[in-house]
């Protein structure tokens, strides 16, 4: 696999939410708003990278019997590190995120890539693959939580784009429309991949 | 397999001690920003505004043995705070103190702010026991207006102000407040 089909893995093929759908907690909960989406994919996509320089660095030091916990103790570096600079630099954001950025830690996708690539693979390439997956899941934050801002509050990033007369669908910032519309999703992009296979 | 043991575990050992010295260094470059960050958000935006119009934060002032020393000699002072506004220049001091004059329930506390050049820039009451709907209109700008501007380093006489008409005691708790603000200014700020 050349580099770019790695990076491109991480997006479409094996997008960490719309196809592997891990991590879906924090992405049903912090998608109200497309700052929120945006805050989180960036975080997500820090952690993601980092760990995975460190873990494919030291893949050759950490013995077999114990990477979980070896991975856990990196990954979990890394969340706090990213929870320690939003609280001092990004104050606003790190209230709305609330606890969903200390749970970065278990969310799968970034332990999941630690053990299936990281520890597999160069560091160049974990890089790669680090951001792959974090802009894969980047992009899937952007969509769902810029549709859900449209419809629950007829706006984004806080600009109206909807006219005032727009009754806003309350539901679609409530945690129901949060699965709809994930749902939604999902589909909308099952249908354009398999047409493209077609 | 002892030796393996010990392996496995000096490698958790070295990876978990390193991360945690990364970890707190970051603690440390960043606590002062997030101390900051709490404690403008613990701050209620209209206080600011009544004491000290413009200002974000009321930090604490640096001189920490001049506070001790004031509090040692006046048992109502309660601390001594720096108005800053949101780049961080300083808009003047803001005195906390308990009133010296009884109210009608008891003491109330207060925020006094006072210019650099040594006027009022206003007062307000953040706890009392007054009665609701009388006593506690001395929390109202009504009341607490009439002190902006006002010299910050002559006590105001019974005479100078105007009381809530039939809560008198509750006003006289207020000003013997903002007196204690004044003397503790005038002595040790001014």
């Amino acid at each position: 696999m050349n580099r770019f089909e790695i990076f491109k893995n991480g997006i479409t093929k094996e997008n960490p939410i719309l196809v592997q759908q891990v991590g879906m907690c924090a992405t049903l909960a912090i998608t109200t708003s497309l700052l929120n989406g945006i805050g989180m994919g960036i975080a997500v996509i820090a952690v993601l990278t980092g760990s995975n320089i460190v873990i494919s660095a030291l893949r050759k030091f950490i013995p077999d019997e114990v990477r979980i916990p070896a991975f856990i103790i990196v990954i979990a570096a890394f969340t706090t590190m990213i929870d320690l600079l939003m609280h001092a630099y990004t104050f606003e954001l790190y209230k709305a995120l609330g606890v969903f950025i200390p749970l970065i830690v278990v969310n799968c996708i970034i332990l999941a890539r630690a053990e299936a690539f990281a520890s597999k693979n160069s560091i160049v390439d974990s890089i790669i693959d680090g951001l792959g997956m974090g802009v894969g899941y980047l992009v899937a934050m952007i969509l769902l939580s810029g549709i859900r801002e449209i419809l629950g509050n007829g706006t984004i990033l806080g600009f109206r784009i909807l006219p005032e007369a727009y009754e806003p669908m309350m539901m679609a910032v409530q945690p129901p429309g949060a699965f709809i519309l994930l749902g939604l999703l999902i589909g909308v992009v099952n249908y354009l991949s398999r047409r493209k296979k077609a | 397999m002892k030796n393996n043991f010990i392996k496995l575990a000096g490698v958790l050992l070295i990876i978990g001690a390193v991360a945690s010295g990364v970890l707190a260094w970051l603690n440390d470059a960043t606590k002062e920003r997030i101390a900051m960050n709490e404690a403008m958000a613990s701050m209620d935006p209209a206080i600011l505004e009544a004491v000290m119009p413009g200002s974000v934060m009321f930090n604490e002032h640096e001189d920490t043995d001049l506070i001790e020393k004031i509090k040692s000699e006046n048992e109502k002072f309660i601390n001594l705070f720096t108005a800053v506004d949101a780049s961080g220049n300083e808009l003047g001091k803001v005195v906390r103190t308990w009133s010296t004059v009884k109210g009608f329930n008891g003491d109330m506390e207060l925020y006094v702010g006072f210019t650099p050049d040594g006027q009022i820039s206003g007062a307000t009451v953040i706890s009392h026991q007054e009665t609701e709907g009388l006593g506690s209109r001395v929390t109202l700008p009504d009341f607490t207006n009439q002190f902006i501007g006002r010299d910050g380093t002559a006590v105001i006489g019974e005479s100078d102000y105007d009381a809530i008409a039939g809560a008198t005691m509750s006003s006289k708790s207020f000003l013997s407040g903002i007196n204690n603000a004044i003397a503790v200014y005038a002595e040790y700020v001014k």
